[in-house]
């Protein structure tokens, strides 16, 4: 690495690289990977072409957007209409090209990767970190059905994702080509995602198209988000309109749908505050509803006004920032004393035991579906609002109040967190090894580069995915602002999307995409473990491709994360038929992987390199805006509790059960 | 509902009713044993029925078999769990008031009971700690032994 890039990262200095960065992508510069084959060139003497975009890439990027207006075909039709109510980004694999091609002429912002199920993780990340909807399309059934997690765990996150999938002329409905899955006439698509999605439509009227996508709009836009789906035939897609009168509904969304959301009953509110008013120790859960309604301001104001504590759950962090006064999201040790708790927009509730909270505790439950409320958890009051509308409602209501004691118990809580953290690290420190090195120094050494060192603390987007590494590195991770930190296993708990999660929220760095956009261009960290990289490890192409600055660290300890549950003592000499189901080969290179596709590779094996390793792939991003791997080897048996006590730990923390639910 | 006089007995049972009323226990069973005992089966954590009872001779409230499959040094470890809920210095409601009840771990055969001795009376009071002391034990093992959760008491790994 040259003196020039080794020079310190302050954010101005960031921000002055980032902007060159940015330039030199308009101008289509091609830039060759850091990564050249010595070894292929030298065998054959040939000179090696090395790795570089296409030049038509960035120059189809960049290229003119062509006027559209009627006449107009059905894909053109959807495609204006999405232009219209702002869809934020189109991420999916290349299929139903009428309609892909119609929304990228429309000038949404357009990638291409590697996998359907992928880019629907990607769609999920979207909106996971920028709370704006991205969509995915696909060919039709067999890719539908590699996207079907993506949309199972997006439906768990409440997540919007529009999904669009192509089919073959209405004509082939109810013939044997139906019938066939790969076919042409994939009809059953819009049944495949039924359970996952809050609304489907295989659109058979082209002039229904308008209103259909408006359908589409409006759930996604109402209530409790989540992925609707609209199947494509392929005569719908390329069906003529000479004008907008040809067409049922062709109207502005104002027409369509209402931005106004439901206001909570007044005596509701005021039960909700008497309650409050009469707790010795109330805490605020503050779940996805509040990034959806964004509604962090007026939950800051209404926490401050009443000295109640607020600890986040959800798919995303930094509704309510870690490093507030009454943050208590990494203060559990204080849950079990909690009288009151005020549930904002948890949509999916855990059962009795999930949270730490005792049987004594009383909730408040705000949520925008009545249905919902007195679900799983019972309820002493409940309140059929948007969330934003709630707290300022409550806010409204409330009189300020003092609770010294009790915030000095969460202060109390957040320091013996903090101090068991350190404990445990210095526990751990003794097992690092060479070629193993132990999660918690990489949850130490992140910690330091990310929030001690010359990065503002709140600057980089992180997405917090892997299983038992997770268990080490979500101690030290923390959110200062909304969607600073995507929650990568929350509801159902898939390691595979760390890096198409990566692509996501990179997308949404890359355009400052909702409260992204004061971090626009920042690079973004990854955590995943072996296990997740090679579910969604190529995507790395597509962070590359895109020239999306990550550093996607995987910790490689030889094996799935449920080895520990496979295995016979250590040191017994025995073996057992199950065992090897869990194990990978050892010491695999998946920082040679990563240069291979175009990015940057660090290996580390010794655990002081993790810091001068994260430093170097912080200097690509910021100078060559090129995605990194550090692939720092471990040892499985660092899961195993009695040869390495924690194992792999407790419940992870913080949030209350954030990790699950 | 079961015939019984005013006595400690019907303070358990409404004690504990209280909770199902509440959604806080499912499936709530009451049974008049022999010798004035009296089981109770409920949801309460998890999936699992707990079984508790009462005797009213000895004034205990007992789960039983509240974790199987305890090694001895884990056994250990919730012993010393315990005794740090009886320390004097914590906030009331953070601990067990040992004037009023003292819990106490019984292991056979490697599964452990949890056994509530009610003193001065105070059958309310037991009757509430027990059930928050369960909650808190739940709490205990996530963090110090979630693989126990996982491989015994059989909650999902993933």
């Amino acid at each position: 690495m040259s003196k020039e890039e080794k020079k310190a990262v302050d954010r101005r200095t960031f921000i002055k690289t980032a902007m060159v960065g940015t330039v030199a992508a308009a101008s289509a510069t091609i830039v060759s990977s850091p990564i050249t084959s010595k070894a292929a060139a030298s065998e054959t003497g040939m000179p090696d072409p090395g790795i570089k975009l296409a030049p038509e890439f960035e120059a189809s990027r960049r290229s003119e957007l062509p006027k559209v207006d009627f006449p107009m075909t059905g894909a053109e039709v959807f495609a204006t209409c999405c232009k219209a109510e702002g869809l934020a980004a189109f991420i999916h694999c290349p299929g139903n090209y009428e309609i892909q091609h119609a929304l990228a002429e429309q000038g949404i912002p357009s990638y291409s990767g590697r996998h359907d199920g992928a880019m629907g993780n990607a769609c999920d990340a979207f909106y996971r970190v920028s709370g704006e909807i991205a969509a995915f399309n696909a060919q039709y059934s067999g890719c539908i059905a590699l996207g079907a997690s993506s949309f199972l765990i997006a439906d768990g996150c409440s997540s919007p994702i529009l999904i669009l999938s192509g089919a073959g002329p209405t004509t082939a409905a109810d013939t044997v080509r139906d019938k066939g899955v790969v076919a042409g006439g994939a009809w059953r698509d819009q049944w495949m995602t039924t359970g996952m999605t809050k609304w489907g439509k295989t659109i058979t009227t082209p002039a229904r198209i308008w209103e259909n996508a408006a359908e589409a709009f409006r759930q996604m836009r109402s209530g409790v988000p989540k992925p609707v789906h609209l199947v494509w035939p392929s005569d719908v897609c390329s069906a003529k309109f000479k004008s907008a009168s040809e067409l049922r509904s062709y109207f502005d969304k104002t027409k369509y749908r209402t931005e106004t959301q439901p206001h909570p009953d007044v005596k509701a509110i005021k039960a909700a505050v008497a309650m409050l008013k009469s707790a010795q120790r109330p805490m605020i859960v503050c779940g996805q509803g509040v990034f959806r309604s964004k509604a962090w301001d007026i939950l800051k104001q209404f926490a401050e006004k009443t000295q109640i504590p607020v600890t986040e759950t959800g798919p995303q962090k930094g509704k309510f920032s870690d490093g507030h006064p009454l943050s208590a999201s990494a203060a559990p040790d204080c849950y079990p004393s909690v009288d009151v708790v005020l549930i904002v927009g948890q949509y999916k509730m855990p059962q009795m035991g999930g949270w730490a909270f005792g049987p004594k505790t009383r909730y408040i439950r705000v949520h925008l579906n009545a249905e919902e409320i007195g679900r799983d958890l019972p309820i002493d009051v409940g309140i059929v609002s948007d969330e934003k509308a709630a707290l300022e409602a409550l806010h409204e209501e409330a009189p300020s109040m003092k609770r010294d004691g009790w915030i000095a118990e969460v202060k109390a809580a957040a320091k013996k967190y903090e101090d068991d953290r350190g404990a445990l690290y210095a526990r751990c420190l003794k097992y690092n090894d060479y070629n193993a090195v132990h999660p918690a120094s990489i949850g130490k050494a992140l910690g330091d580069f990310l929030y001690n060192g010359k990065i503002p603390r709140d600057q980089t987007t992180v997405v917090s995915g892997g299983f038992g590494i997770a268990r080490f590195t979500r101690k030290y991770l923390r959110a200062y602002r909304p969607g600073q930190i995507l929650n990568g296993p929350y509801w159902d708990v898939v390691v595979g999307p760390d890096v198409a999660y990566t692509v996501g929220a990179g997308v949404a760095m890359e355009l400052g995409a909702g409260p992204q956009a004061a971090y626009k261009g920042s690079p973004l960290v990854t955590v995943t473990g072996d296990a997740g990289f090679g579910i969604t490890g190529m995507e790395i192409e597509t962070l590359a491709k895109y020239r999306i600055p990550a550093i996607v660290i995987v910790y490689n300890n030889n094996a799935w994360g449920t080895w520990h549950l496979a295995h016979p003592p250590l040191g017994s000499g025995q073996r057992e038929r199950k065992e090897y189901l869990h194990l990978f080969q050892e010491n695999l290179r998946y920082d040679k992987m990563a240069e291979a596709l175009g990015a940057y590779g660090e290996y580390v094996q010794k655990a002081e390199d993790i810091m001068p390793a994260l430093e170097r792939c912080y200097q690509v991003a910021v100078n060559k805006r090129l995605p990194s791997v550090i692939n720092i080897q471990g040892r499985k048996e660092f899961w195993d509790l009695k040869a390495y006590p924690p194992g792999m730990g407790g419940k992870v923390e913080p949030g209350v059960e954030a990790y699950y639910c | 509902m079961l015939a019984v006089s005013r006595t400690s007995a019907t303070v358990v049972q409404e004690g504990l009713r209280a909770y199902a009323d509440r959604k806080i226990f499912r499936n709530f069973v009451e049974e008049q044993g022999k010798d004035g005992r009296i089981r109770f089966r409920f949801v309460y954590l998890g999936a699992d029925v707990m079984n508790l009872e009462f005797r009213e001779q000895d004034r205990t409230l007992v789960i039983r078999n509240m974790l199987p499959r305890v090694s001895a040094g884990m056994y250990a470890d919730l012993q010393a769990f315990l005794q740090r809920l009886h320390d004097s210095e914590l906030p009331a409601y953070r601990r067990i008031d040992r004037s009023s009840a003292e819990a106490q771990f019984v292991r056979k055969r490697g599964n452990v009971s949890l056994v509530f001795r009610v003193k001065g009376g105070r059958y309310k009071y037991a009757v509430d700690k027990l059930i928050e002391l369960a909650s808190w034990i739940r709490t205990y093992l996530q963090g110090a032994y979630q693989t126990y959760l996982w491989e015994v008491m059989g909650e999902p790994v993933d």
